[in-house]
């Protein structure tokens, strides 16, 4: 179903195919300015108040293939010393160290990108981190902070508040910068090294 | 020509049209929060309209180091002497622009000189700054526009009616909300009827300037230029573009009301 999103933006149901495509896709769409791809919605950004009818366009998006594009690899360097580490391992009755080596040894997958500039929902996080986000989010997390969420992993571009709880920090670099913008983009692999 | 900053008091930035096409990457447009105000500030020295000028949430005192012509939307254009001070308030109002003829000098990020502070894209004017023109110019303007104009805000209800209980739209358009100081460019609160949700919990989706977002206190948030991406409060309405501009020029302490607009019967209204 497709939903206004007030007089120059459309709502629908993210379709099956891979986020990079369908980016793609949309922003090809005419008079299209803008696109957000949530975990579950797509949102198209019109410079004027859209006119025809997109829903043939929509559907066909579900076309598209789900074989992810060729992204880049990224391998950022951290230091695991969050300050929720202990309560992780307690809750998922690891021990810190088996929290390290889970999360480290794994390779993300870019699932959506918001909420703050260049902060990019990854997917691909052992079933057994997996824990609801804090119930009391902090009014500050660092930039750089290395967070866990439900099956998501994610890295603080900015200082913000936030409700995932910090197993550490990425230390070679910030996530958005002027000159470049979001670091990670859809089809963008990563892994997390000591 | 440079004018250096003596106070700038609330948030004083750079503001163009913003930069849109990032929002993929979790960056809204931003850009002036009083578009029409920018405009006709950059229009009182023959600026493009668009073109880079001074926001003004606040209070702006500024020095000219050379003499210059002000021409403002509240007196009668005039000279200011070489090293008087200007004072820029954007009350009575929310926001005030100064433009500089020629346009504020300022790096283009991304493609605009707005300032964009989530993103640390540029940075907010502090006392001691010097401000120069792009161009050769002794003309600055200073615009704001009124928002006591055209009545109601018009809003296009939804899209996310689940989130909320039956009666939620009928609350907001029941009486005046007013424009609470914990207000910003990423998000207007206001205070007023309490807007009842339904037992649907919070859903991270994608949101759009104007967008009334209610949290479980029920007191609504309408997005400004820097918003977030994606946010979990559901949107009980939005306000139509053509609206935005009288909406955000509602001074602080300011009262709006709302009523029900219609796609494609919402042209700009005056």
């Amino acid at each position: 179903m497709t939903e206004r999103l007030g007089d120059r933006a459309l709502r629908f149901a993210r379709p099956h195919a891979a986020p990079a495509r369908i980016l793609e896709a949309v922003k090809a769409w005419p008079g299209v300015v803008d696109a957000v791809i949530a975990a579950h919605d797509v949102a198209v950004y019109f410079a004027n108040e859209p006119r025809d009818d997109y829903d043939a366009r929509i559907a066909e998006l579900a076309t598209l293939p789900i074989e992810p594009v060729e992204g880049r690899e990224h391998v950022f360097r951290v230091v695991y010393d969050g300050e929720d580490l202990p309560a992780v391992a307690a809750a998922t009755r690891l021990t810190i160290a088996e929290v390290i080596a889970a999360h480290a040894a794994r390779t993300y997958d870019v699932a959506s990108i918001g909420f703050l500039p260049g902060f990019a929902y990854l997917d691909g996080l052992d079933e057994r981190l997996a824990l609801p986000r804090r119930e009391t989010p902090r009014t500050r997390v660092p930039a750089g902070a290395l967070a866990i969420a439900e099956l998501q992993t994610a890295v603080y571009p900015f200082a913000s508040p936030g409700g995932w709880h910090l197993i550490g920090r990425v230390i070679d670099g910030p996530m958005f910068t002027p000159e470049h913008g979001a670091r990670l983009a859809f089809g963008d692999r990563v892994r997390f090294v000591t | 020509m440079s004018l250096v900053v003596v106070r700038a008091l609330g948030l004083v930035t750079v503001q163009d049209a913003g930069r849109a096409g990032h929002m993929h990457e979790g960056l809204a447009p931003g850009g002036a929060l009083v578009r029409a105000a920018l405009v006709s500030a950059n229009r009182a020295v023959g600026n493009a309209d668009d073109a880079p000028a001074i926001e003004v949430l606040g209070r702006l005192i500024i020095r000219a180091e050379i003499a210059i012509e002000i021409a403002t939307d509240r007196m009668p254009r005039r000279v200011l002497a070489r090293d008087a001070e200007l004072v820029i308030e954007s009350e009575p109002h929310r926001a005030t622009y100064l433009a500089l003829r020629g346009g504020v000098d300022a790096p283009r990020i991304l493609g605009s000189a707005s300032t964009h502070v989530a993103a640390q894209l540029g940075r907010a004017l502090v006392a001691g700054q010097r401000v120069s023109s792009a161009g050769a110019p002794e003309r600055v303007g200073v615009a704001s526009i009124a928002a006591n104009r055209g009545g109601a805000i018009r809003v296009l209800p939804g899209p996310d009616a689940y989130a909320f209980a039956p009666d939620a739209l009928a609350a907001l358009l029941s009486a005046p909300y007013r424009v609470s100081p914990q207000s910003d460019r990423v998000g207007t609160r206001l205070v007023g009827p309490v807007i009842a949700r339904s037992s649907a919990p919070d859903r991270s989706r994608p949101t759009v300037a104007g967008a009334i977002e209610v949290p479980r206190d029920g007191q609504p948030i309408v997005l400004g230029p820097e918003h977030p991406t994606t946010g979990g409060y559901p949107i009980v309405g939005v306000i139509c573009a053509a609206d935005l501009d009288r909406f955000f020029a509602i001074r602080i302490g300011g009262d709006v009301s709302f009523e029900v607009g219609h796609v494609a019967t919402s042209r700009a209204r005056s």
